[in-house]
């Protein structure tokens, strides 16, 4: 991947190597990039989860590529995206949020719930006007109730999203494509 | 009286919007071909969009807010304080982005 994220003239392989340094020294076109930052922060987590998970699960991992695999993903949602309308109002001031924050928004929802992992996530909506539909695809790790963790991510979504300004939530779609093994079991 | 200079308004505004409650961080809100020639030219630009156009002038700013508030609330307060930055020159179109809604650190 050489991609030119958010016009910083940095790449997925720059933004890890800048990472691994300690952000030192400071690169002014990556910090006042808000893609870039959203994808710092996003290595940042999944550094913490995949070093989790080789601990808990030498055996056995998640995916070979797992980390590679939501990395893409991940750097697909975070273009920026759309600008989708926090209020409405006639004044002359426009107020929006990217889709790329919304994405950030429900990645950051499924790592505070504790034993699952988000993969894919996607967000749609009809006409500017209607709620926003979210899709996405978690892996829930063996052992905890999964009825009761997806529902957790489901309402978790909407409260996160429904915070802000006019934005509504209208279908939640959690998919649990898969599930992952906790410390010292075989399968 | 001159009016003021894009180029002398944007710095006003980064100032104005990085002291308002709530705003975690600033971005560039200029376009992408503008951010990448100043990351080619290794030079720093203001980080709001300030232009100038037949109808009037437009602002654009971009931040990131914690995800725990309302963003709608900051980013209001932020186009306030966008459109006070130039004293009497109100611009007649603000563009507040959110770019990032920021999770606490766990």
């Amino acid at each position: 991947m050489s991609e030119n994220i958010g016009g910083s003239g940095y790449s997925l392989e720059d933004l890890s190597a800048y990472l691994d340094r300690g952000r030192v020294p400071l690169i002014p076109a990556i910090e006042r990039n808000a893609e870039c930052q959203a994808i710092l922060a996003s290595m940042e987590r999944m550094g913490r989860l995949s070093r989790a998970i080789v601990e808990e699960q030498a055996a056995e991992p998640l995916a070979d590529s797992w980390y590679d695999v939501v990395m893409r993903e991940v750097l697909r949602e975070f273009r920026a995206g759309r600008d989708i309308p926090l209020t409405r109002g006639d004044d002359g001031t426009e107020l929006v949020v990217t889709e790329g924050a919304l994405y950030e928004l429900i990645r950051a929802v499924g790592d505070g719930i504790d034993g699952l992992f988000v993969g894919r996530v996607r967000i749609h909506q009809t006409d500017p006007h209607a709620p926003l539909d979210v899709r996405v695809t978690v892996s829930v790790q063996f052992g905890h109730a999964m009825t009761a963790t997806v529902d957790r991510m489901r309402d978790g979504i909407r409260s996160a999203i429904e915070r802000h300004g006019d934005l509504r939530v209208g279908r939640v779609d959690v998919t649990v494509g898969d599930v992952h093994l906790d410390e010292g079991e075989d399968e | 009286m001159t009016r003021i200079t894009a180029a002398q308004l944007a710095p006003r505004i980064d100032l104005a919007v990085t002291a308002v409650d709530g705003v975690r961080e600033c971005y560039s809100a200029r376009p992408v071909v503008a951010r990448a020639v100043e990351h080619i030219a290794d030079v720093e630009g203001s980080l709001a969009a300030v232009d100038d156009h037949a109808e009037g002038r437009a602002v654009t700013v971009c931040i990131g807010v914690s995800a725990e508030g309302d963003a709608a609330k900051v980013a209001s307060a932020v186009a306030a304080a966008a459109r006070g930055a130039g004293e009497d020159d109100d611009p007649v179109r603000v563009k507040v982005r959110v770019a990032r809604l920021v999770a606490p650190a766990s």
